[in-house]
This record gives C-alpha cells, sequence and structure tokens, in this order.
C-alpha cells in the first residue's frame, strides 16, 4: 500500500452537519488528487453513506468510497468538539475520517481499516486547547498504520 | 478516542450484548481455523467428495443386502441362513410359492410406480452417459424396493444392478442437495456407482474399471482417478463391517500356459463370444415377446417366480443370480451332466425373468453362463482327451471371456474375474480369451447388454455438438448472493456455512451489482471490528467480466484465462438486457464440460 504523502486534519466549525463535513474534508485533498476524482470520491461516499451508515462507534465515523483513477489511498481527518449529527446513526461523530480508496484494493482497504479501528480503540482523546500538539500525535499514529 | 472530558465518549450500544457477542466471535474464530486446516477447493474438493460418496455407496450397497436377507428370511420363514441354504430347508409347496408371491408382490410395486409417480426412472447408467447425472429419488428407490422382494424371493436375476441404483440415486440426492454442477454430479454419481459395484463383488478395481470402461467410456486419469477413489473408500467401508473376502476364492487355480493351453483358451474365447452372443439375442427377444401390457406385469412377474421355483424343485442351485453355481463349480461340486442341465435352466430362466420385466440385473447370471460354459468346454475336452481335467481354471477364462463379449468390456472382465477370486496365475490365459472374445465381438458388431441404456435416452448437454452448447446448458442456478449492505460478518459467515470462491452482489431486484472474492477477505475473518464496518459494498468488484447465457463455451473459456491472476473462479451469467444474475459458471465445470464433449465427438 503507499503511503500518502499528505495527511489534512483540520478542526471542524461547530455549525458543521454532515454534508458539509464531508465536503470540508474533501476540500482538504484538492492537492493530492484531481477535481475529476475528488468529485467521483464525492459520488462514491455519499453513495456508501446511503447504503449503510459508516458512524462506527464511541463518536468515529468513516465515510469513504472506492474509486477507480486513483492509485494510492486518501485520507483526511476532521476533529469536532461538539460533534457533528451522523443521522442514520443518531449519533454524535467526533472523529471523522475520510477515506478514498483505490477500487481494485479489497485487502488493502481492509488492512486500513483493520488497524484505524484498534487504534482508534486506545487513541488518547483530542484536546481542544492542546489541538495543535494532539494533531501531531494522530497525524504521527496515522502515518504509522499507513505504512 | 478523541472526545475533550467536556464530551465523555458515548456509551456503546452493543455492551449489552458484549458477551453473546464475544461468544459468536470465538464460534467463527474456531470454524475459521477448522476450516483453513481442512477446506479444500477445486481438484482436490473432488477426491474428498469422491471418498464421501464411496462411504455412502457402499453403505447403499449394504444396506440393500441387508434388505435382500429380511426379505428372504420373511418369504421363507428361515433366519441367518444363505439363500440356497434356506430353498434347501424349506417345503416343496414353499419353493414354487415364495418366488411367485415375491414376483408378485414386485410387480405390483412396479405398477404403483408407475401409476403414482409421475417422474420416469432413470437407469445410472443412462443418468451418467447421457444425461446430467441427476437420477431422480423417488422411482429409482421404489424399483430398487421392487427388486428387493424379487431377489429375496430367489427369482433368478442378478442384484447388481439394482444394488448399483440405489447408491447411485443416494448420490444424485446429495449432489443436488449440494447444488452441484452437471459435469460434477455425473461424476459423483458414477464414483458412487463404482463404489456400489465395489462393494457388490468385493472389487475395488473392477468397481472402478466397470464404470469407467463400460458407462463412460473413458480410462483417463481425470475421470478413473476419483472414481477409483470412490471404489477404494467403498472397499474400505466394507471392511469395516468384516465383508472384505474373495466371493469366489480360488487363489490356487493356476493353468500351465503353454502353446497348447493358449490355442484352447482361443478356442473357448471364440466360443463364449458366439455363446454370448446369442445370449445377447435371447435377452432381447425374450424382453421383445414377453413384456407384455402393463397392468399385467404382476401376474407375468408372479409366474416367472412360480417357474423358477418349479425348477428349484428339481436343483434348488437354481435360485438366485447364480452366485452358488459359481461357488459350486470353483469348489468342483459338479458332474458334467449336472452342470449343463443347469447351464440350460439357468440360461432358459434368466431370459424369462428378464424378459417379463424384472428389474434387476444380468451381470451375475451372465457370469455364472460363461463360468458353465468354461467348465462344459473342459469337461468334454477332458473326456475327449484333448486336455487336462482344470475344470476351475477353465471356469474363470470361460467367465471373462464370455462377460467381455456380453458387456464389450475387455478390461473389466479380467480384472473383474481375477480380482474376485484371487487368481493371480490366471491373468494371462484369461487375457488371451479375453482379447479373442472382444476380437469377435467387434467384428460381428456385437451391442452389450448396456447398449440401450447407453444409447437411448434422454440425451443431455454432453451429446450436442461444441459449437451448439451454451453457457446456459451448464449454468449452476442459486449463486450465492449478497445485497450492498449486507456486513462483513454476514459474508463470511456465508462462506463458512457455504464455502465459494465467489460470492454476487446484487440489489433488491436481482441485478448484479459486482462479485466478492473469498480469497480477498478471508485472512481478515477473525477481526471482529470488521464483522459490522464493512459491508458488501466495500468488498465488490465491479470490472470483473459478465457472462451471457447465449455465449458459447470457448468463448467462456477465454473470459477465463484473461481473469486468471484475479483468482475468480466463477464468473456470474447475466441476462444481457436486464443484468439479473441468472446463475454462475464454475471455471473446472467449464473444462469438465468441454473435455467431455470433446472426448465424445472424438471417439464419435
Amino acid at each position: 500500500m503507499k503511503q500518502t504523502p499528505r495527511i489534512p486534519i483540520i478542526l471542524l466549525p461547530e455549525s458543521s452537519d454532515q454534508n458539509s463535513t464531508i465536503d470540508v474534508l474533501l476540500a482538504t485533498l484538492e492537492g493530492e488528487a484531481s477535481a475529476e476524482v475528488l468529485g467521483h470520491l464525492k459520488t462514491e461516499v455519499f453513495a456508501r453513506e446511503t447504503t449503510s451508515s459508516t458512524y462506527l462507534d464511541n463518536g468515529l465515523a468513516i465515510p469513504h468510497g472506492r474509486i477507480p483513477g486513483l492509485n494510492h489511498v486518501l485520507l483526511a481527518v476532521g476533529v469536532s468538539a461538539p460533534g457533528i449529527l451522523w443521522p442514520e446513526a443518531g449519533q454524535d461523530a467526533h472523529l471523522i475520517i475520510l477515506l478514498g480508496v483505490p477500487s481494485s484494493m479489497v485487502a488493502g482497504y481492509l488492512v486500513l481499516m483493520q488497524r484505524l479501528l484498534r487504534w482508534y480503540k486506545d487513541a488518547p482523546a483530542i484536546r481542544p486547547d492542546h489541538f495543535e500538539e494532539d494533531i501531531q500525535q494522530v497525524r504521527s499514529a496515522i502515518l504509522t498504520l499507513l505504512a | 478516542m478523541p472526545h475533550s472530558d467536556e464530551h465523555p465518549k458515548p456509551k456503546s450500544v452493543e455492551k449489552k450484548g458484549g458477551v453473546l457477542r464475544r461468544q459468536s466471535y470465538q464460534w467463527l474464530k474456531t470454524a475459521l481455523e477448522l476450516r483453513k486446516r481442512f477446506f479444500v477447493t477445486g481438484r482436490p474438493a473432488l477426491y474428498v467428495w469422491a471418498v464421501f460418496v464411496g462411504v455412502v455407496g457402499a453403505l447403499c450397497a449394504i444396506f440393500f443386502e441387508h434388505a435382500v436377507d429380511w426379505v428372504q428370511n420373511l418369504l421363507t420363514g428361515t433366519d441367518g441362513i444363505g439363500q440356497l441354504e434356506a430353498f434347501v430347508d424349506i417345503p416343496d409347496w414353499r419353493r414354487v410359492a415364495v418366488p411367485a408371491v415375491g414376483g408378485l408382490i414386485a410387480g405390483l410395486i412396479l405398477l404403483f410406480t408407475h401409476r403414482f409417480v409421475p417422474h420416469r426412472a432413470t437407469e445410472y447408467m443412462e443418468a451418467i452417459s447421457l444425461g446430467d447425472g441427476y437420477v431422480p429419488p423417488k422411482p429409482s428407490l421404489l424399483r430398487s424396493l421392487s427388486a428387493v422382494f424379487t431377489i429375496g424371493s430367489g427369482t433368478a436375476i442378478g442384484r447388481e444392478g439394482p444394488l448399483i441404483q440405489t447408491a447411485a440415486a443416494a448420490a444424485s440426492a446429495i449432489g443436488c442437495r449440494c447444488h452441484l454442477s452437471a459435469p460434477r454430479l455425473r461424476l459423483m454419481v458414477a464414483c458412487a456407482a463404482a463404489a456400489g459395484m465395489s462393494a457388490a463383488f468385493h472389487t475395488p478395481l473392477a468397481g472402478g474399471f466397470f464404470i469407467c470402461e463400460i458407462i463412460m467410456g473413458a480410462l483417463t486419469v481425470e475421470i478413473l482417478a476419483p472414481i477409483l477413489v470412490s471404489s477404494c473408500a467403498g472397499y474400505l467401508t466394507l471392511s469395516f463391517f468384516g465383508e472384505q473376502t474373495p466371493i469366489y476364492p480360488a487363489g490356487s487355480v493356476f493353468l500351465n500356459t503353454d502353446t497348447y493351453v493358449v490355442l484352447c483358451c482361443v478356442l473357448l474365447g471364440v466360443i463364449a463370444s458366439l455363446a454370448a452372443r446369442a445370449w445377447l439375442w435371447m435377452l432381447k427377444y425374450a424382453r421383445a415377446k414377453l413384456n407384455g401390457r402393463r397392468h399385467w406385469l404382476p401376474v407375468r412377474m408372479a409366474l416367472a417366480g412360480a417357474l423358477v421355483g418349479a425348477v428349484a424343485l428339481w436343483n434348488p442351485e437354481i435360485v438366485g443370480n447364480g452366485a452358488h453355481m459359481i461357488r459350486g463349480l470353483v469348489d468342483s461340486h459338479y458332474g458334467l451332466s449336472d452342470g449343463s442341465l443347469l447351464l440350460l435352466c439357468k440360461v432358459l430362466l434368466v431370459a424369462i425373468v428378464f424378459g417379463v420385466g424384472t428389474v434387476g440385473g444380468v451381470l451375475t447370471p451372465s457370469l455364472t453362463i460363461g463360468c458353465m460354459l468354461g467348465f462344459i468346454f473342459n469337461s468334454l475336452m477332458f473326456r475327449w482327451g484333448f486336455m487336462e481335467n482344470q475344470t476351475v481354471a477353465y471356469a474363470l477364462v470361460g467367465m471373462a471371456a464370455f462377460f467381455t463379449t456380453a458387456a464389450s468390456a475387455p478390461l473389466t472382465s479380467i480384472i473383474l474375474v481375477i480380482e474376485f477370486t484371487m487368481a493371480g496365475h490366471m491373468i494371462f490365459p484369461t487375457a488371451v480369451a479375453v482379447l479373442v472374445s472382444y476380437c469377435m465381438a467387434r467384428f460381428f458388431k456385437v451391442e452389450s447388454m448396456y447398449h440401450d441404456s447407453l444409447v437411448f435416452g434422454k440425451k443431455s448437454v454432453f451429446e450436442k455438438p461444441m459449437w451448439e452448447v451454451r453457457l446456459s446448458d451448464i449454468v449452476r442456478k442459486l449463486p450465492p448472493c449478497v445485497h450492498p449492505k449486507d456486513t462483513f460478518g454476514t459474508i463470511v459467515s456465508m462462506l463458512l456455512r457455504a464455502p465459494s470462491q465467489v460470492i454476487f452482489v446484487v440489489n433488491t431486484e436481482g441485478k448484479y451489482i459486482g462479485s466478492i472474492i473469498a480469497r480477498d477477505i478471508l485472512e481478515f475473518a477473525r477481526n471482529k471490528d470488521l464483522a459490522d464496518a464493512v459491508i458488501a459494498l466495500d468488498l465488490v468488484h465491479c470490472d470483473l467480466p459478465v457472462l451471457h447465457p447465449e455465449m458459447t463455451l470457448p468463448s467462456a473459456v477465454g473470459v477465463f484465462a484473461s481473469q486468471q491472476d484475479r483468482g475468480a473462479e466463477s464468473l456470474p451469467q447475466v441476462d444481457a438486457l436486464s443484468g439479473e444474475l441468472l446463475g454462475f459458471v464454475n471455471k473446472t465445470d467449464l473444462y469438465l464440460a468441454m473435455s467431455e464433449i470433446m472426448r465424445r465427438e472424438k471417439v464419435g
């Protein structure tokens, strides 16, 4: 699995909802893939969301899509202290990890999901007043997962 | 994870069911370990199936024999003794009444089958040779039940046919339940038939060769190997019941094979072949003349049974399939005149019983006739001073030579006779007579006694020319399917319950979306975190090629070849217009079907 060169991690605005969150996270990936690919990813992410909610557990949501024309994993992270309502699950997501996975990658996708879920269980909380420091730790951890 | 202290972590909604979840994951983990260790796919799976149906076939054969014994005990009023001994013990009136009553009951069962069971009975030979391996269970079992009464009452007919039919019907039922494709089902039924034959004669090799040489008409390793595995499994099953001894032990029989003996064997081969031709003609004639209107069948069978009983008043050895006569001959119990008279009576009685429409085989009766022929040949030649007195040896040679022409099966004849007598020293003289007999049979274009079953009957896809066969002829229905939102846990459970290399994803209207390849996901199957986090839509390959019902087999081979590195052993068959998933085509089935069709076209 090719290592992603950059993992944008942002603090999401308080007024965000699910749709705007996904749009904001896609926007952070503009340098990583073409507009066409990102547009395709947006379609797949929402299609996936419609099929089955990507809210998992304990405040984690992993909206994602598998698309052709991609040769590496796209990953963007959003953090929200108050939480973003994930309507289908009826829960607030505090950590949102947007994933774009090449459509040919199934085993690699499962490896990544497995690692993310295991990491999330024991990862420390992100403190709003220590945001920059904590996100560096998150970024390092995710880069390690992707390696 | 990343919640501040003001927003405590939400409680898990699954906490209440946490214990139950841990238990179900533990089961999944154990099941996956077992599957990883023991599950096989592809060609090796064929051999696992062969062993399984071999055991099933042998158990059916043993059950059939016990059923025959039970009927014999019921009708003769004896218990735990052989058929010959039972007929010796019972009074004269019973000797006539038992086969008559047995024939009547057997005929009534056949009548009932014809009237009330809608499916036409399919002989196992027809199912394997011409059909798709499917043997309708109800008519087969009812016909076998009829045969149990016929054989148990001592009527002069063979038991191997219905015994093997029962084994084949059982394998067909199991194969259909497991949704085996047509080529696999045929092979599994053939395997069970070989195991039944092996159990009937205690001959694992001959059981396998009988099916391959006579019915499948192929002795290639791909077909012979699983069939032999099955017949050996059947033989081994027999050994658990302590019954694996040779049925006609003659291990010490020996012929000094000098030129003169070889010439005698050649002569016997010629005589046996001519006699077998006459025998086949007699069977056909009897069936044409005696098998009249169906509603008189019970009466005809009762009368035929009574005739057997009447002859048994003179000599009880006439009852049954002739196995007593072969044993008696091997043990040198007969003189020339006794043997000749027994032979004449046996030939007439078997022809009559067979001719009236009795369900049963003519394999052992044919062996008996050949055996007696060899015995008479040597006895006469000895009397005239041309040979030494070696009746048993020539009886074995005559048996093999006669059966060669009767069944058009030279290899099976040699192996069968040598195997069930363990007379290894007799291989060469037997082979000489068999070759002569076979050459004569080919020269005169003799149709074997199995010819009708192998030629007439509903044709299957394997009888069509290659250019006529379409994928719809070999498609497997009921493909393993999931919906896009089905969870990873559901998919893994499905793979465990019904192991499959590919699972198909369809929408609620049954329209094909894509395929999930088991190889991609099985190593993650034990991960309980993924069970609900991942769904079928996350795993599907939408870019695999689809097949259409009207595609030819060669074009499908090309499609499979292009996907070799993807690990897709099965591809979906989709309706070209609606996109509906109709079934799937397995690569091994495709190759098996093509191989069989090409073989038949070549033999032709």
